[in-house]
C-alpha cells in the first residue's frame, strides 16, 4: 500500500499539492452528493443534504488553505509562474492560474450560504418551493466555478508540476 | 357553532404565522446569498483596481500585498471575507423582519455573482485595462 505514496512524490510540496487535489475532488463529491438529495423531496434526503452542505463548507475552506500553500510554491523565484510566463505559455498563467484562482473562491460563500439556508429554513423546507430552486440554481453555479477551477488546475499542473 | 367558528379562525391564524415564519426564514437566507455576492464582487473589483492601477507593484497591488509568499492574492481574499461578513451583518440588521420578497434578493444575489465572474475572466478584465 505504502508504494502508493510515492506516486504522490518527494518534492517539498507534493504532499500539499497532492492534499489540495484530493481535497478538490471532495468538494466536486460533495455538490454532486448534494444535487441528488436537492432533486429527492425526502426527510431522509434532507438529512444527506445537509450533511453535504457541511461538507462543501468545509472541504472548500480547507482547499483554499491548502490552495494557498501551494501559491506560495507556484509564486517562487523556481516556480511555476516564472517558468509558464519565461516560455511565454501566457494563457496557462492568465486562464489556467489567475482565473481559477478566483474561480476557486467562489465555492466557499456558496457553500456557507446554502449550509446556512438549509438550517435556517429547517422543518420549513419541505414548505418552500423557493429555498429548493434557490439551493439548486446556487449549487450549480458552485459546481461551475469549482469543476472549471479543477480542470484549469490540472491542466497548469500538466504543463509543469509545483 | 361558537365552537367550530373558533377553531376555523385559529387554524387559519396559525395558517398565516406559519407563512409569514417561513417567509422571515427565506428572506433571511436570501440575505445569506446577497452577502456572499458582494463578497464575490468585491474579489473582482479588487482585481480589476489591481489591475487598472499598475497591476503587481501599482499602489493597489502593494497594498494588497499582505503575505509577501502569496502576493496581492492575499488581500484579495482577506478583504473580500471582511466586506462579505460586514455586508452581511448590515443587510440581516436593515432587511430581516421587513416585508421583502426572498425572490427580489435573491435576484440581485445572482447579478452579482455573475459579475463577479465575468470580472475575474481575463478577457473581460482586458477590456478595462
Amino acid at each position: 500500500m505504502f508504494e502508493y505514496f510515492k506516486l504522490i512524490g518527494s518534492g517539498p510540496n507534493d504532499l500539499s499539492a497532492a492534499i489540495h487535489g484530493g481535497l478538490g475532488i471532495i468538494l466536486l463529491a460533495a455538490f454532486i452528493w448534494a444535487v441528488e438529495a436537492v432533486l429527492n423531496k425526502s426527510p431522509e434526503a434532507f438529512k444527506r443534504l445537509k450533511i453535504g452542505s457541511i461538507v462543501m463548507a468545509v472541504s472548500s475552506f480547507l482547499t483554499i488553505i491548502y490552495g494557498n500553500i501551494i501559491y506560495i510554491a507556484y509564486r517562487a523565484k523556481d516556480g511555476v509562474q516564472p517558468w509558464l510566463k519565461d516560455n511565454n505559455i501566457y494563457w496557462f498563467h492568465t486562464l489556467g492560474m489567475e482565473f481559477k484562482e478566483f474561480a476557486a473562491l467562489f465555492s466557499f460563500p456558496l457553500a456557507i450560504a446554502i449550509a446556512y439556508t438549509l438550517f435556517t429554513m429547517s422543518e420549513d423546507w419541505f414548505k418552500s418551493d423557493w429555498a429548493r430552486k434557490t439551493v439548486k440554481i446556487s449549487l450549480f453555479i458552485a459546481i461551475f466555478f469549482t469543476f472549471g477551477a479543477f480542470i484549469l488546475g490540472a491542466a497548469v499542473t500538466k504543463a509543469k508540476a509545483i | 357553532m361558537s365552537n367550530t367558528v373558533t377553531t376555523e379562525s385559529r387554524t387559519a391564524s396559525n395558517r398565516v404565522t406559519n407563512t409569514v415564519t417561513v417567509q422571515v426564514r427565506e428572506v433571511k437566507s436570501a440575505i445569506a446569498f446577497l452577502a456572499a455576492g458582494l463578497g464575490l464582487l468585491s474579489v473582482s473589483i479588487l482585481n480589476l483596481l489591481q489591475s487598472l492601477t499598475g497591476g503587481l507593484k501599482g499602489p493597489v497591488g502593494t497594498f494588497l500585498t499582505l503575505h509577501q509568499g502569496i502576493g496581492p492574492y492575499s488581500g484579495k481574499q482577506v478583504f473580500s471575507v471582511l466586506v462579505w461578513f460586514i455586508a452581511w451583518a448590515v443587510l440581516k440588521k436593515s432587511l430581516s423582519g421587513k416585508d421583502f420578497e426572498p425572490a427580489k434578493i435573491m435576484r440581485w444575489a445572482y447579478i452579482l455573482i455573475v459579475a463577479a465572474g465575468l470580472l475575474v475572466f481575463p478577457p473581460v478584465i482586458e477590456l478595462f485595462v
